[in-house]
């Protein structure tokens, strides 16, 4: 009973908003998140690929419809989810393996990643927004 | 233990791994069919198409993508069993994302080998 008494009198805080979680669990759940979010845009981008290749009318079609402003937006967003997922997953395989396990080095390279999402983006939104596409 | 750990006894840990060798391959070929896009960096259809010609790129593709769905698959499942826990809306959700793995499959296979290049 009094073990019971003791467990409700513990404080709680599921209020997200005053959470701050530390830089590495930042990573980590982005990881995750960008995981769901590539999923479930994958019909779409299957779909595109087979109207891209199925005929030249459908071809002009997807093109154009990759050079409007909303659809540009919505392929950076994608970008950013997939070199987010693929940095932050390489640094996860990275842990799985022992490397960089101890909290000060987790945190260090979970700053990389970051760094590296935000350099990789850098470079994909002139290709996208500045160069139309054209990466050479 | 390590080849034990990867028998019928211990189907988690063989999840885990095919999750993590699917995660490396592609990353690999990921790099890959990169260099040979930017390096062809095809205009118009017909140049669009001829990237896609080659048996030896669809089946890298092909390779991608199954990585990609059990991947995906294994990893969605993970999510549905942390943040699900009503077992009746988790099961239903699993089988709508089995669904859409198997349809995104058979649509690969469609694209990569249905169509006339």
């Amino acid at each position: 009973m009094i073990v019971k008494k003791q467990k409700k009198q513990r404080p709680k805080n599921l209020d997200l908003f005053t959470i701050r979680l530390p830089v590495n669990a930042v990573v980590s759940i982005m990881h995750r998140a960008s995981g769901v979010v590539l999923f479930l845009i994958q019909p779409v981008l299957l779909w595109a690929l087979y109207l891209s290749l199925s005929s030249e009318q459908d071809y002009g079609a997807v093109t154009a419809t990759l050079h409007q402003w909303p659809f540009k937006l919505l392929l950076t967003v994608l970008a950013a989810a997939f070199f987010h997922h693929f940095y932050a997953g390489i640094r996860h395989l990275a842990m799985d393996v022992h490397w960089m396990t101890t909290l000060q080095k987790a945190r260090f390279s979970s700053r990389v990643v970051l760094w590296l999402v935000a350099v990789t983006m850098l470079f994909v939104s002139w290709a996208i927004w500045l160069r139309g596409w054209h990466v050479v | 233990m390590l080849f034990e750990l990867l028998t019928a006894k211990y189907p988690g840990m063989r999840r885990w791994l095919t999750q993590r060798l699917c995660a490396l391959s592609m990353a690999a070929v990921f790099v890959l069919l990169w260099l040979r896009m930017v390096w062809l960096s095809p205009q118009g259809y017909s140049e669009w198409q001829a990237l896609f010609a080659p048996l030896w790129w669809r089946l890298l593709m092909l390779w991608f993508f199954a990585c990609m769905l059990l991947h995906a698959w294994l990893g969605v499942r993970d999510v549905l069993r942390d943040y699900v826990p009503h077992l009746g809306i988790r099961a239903v959700l699993q089988w709508l994302v089995t669904i859409t793995v198997w349809g995104n499959a058979l649509a690969v296979v469609w694209i990569l080998f249905g169509m006339n290049f």
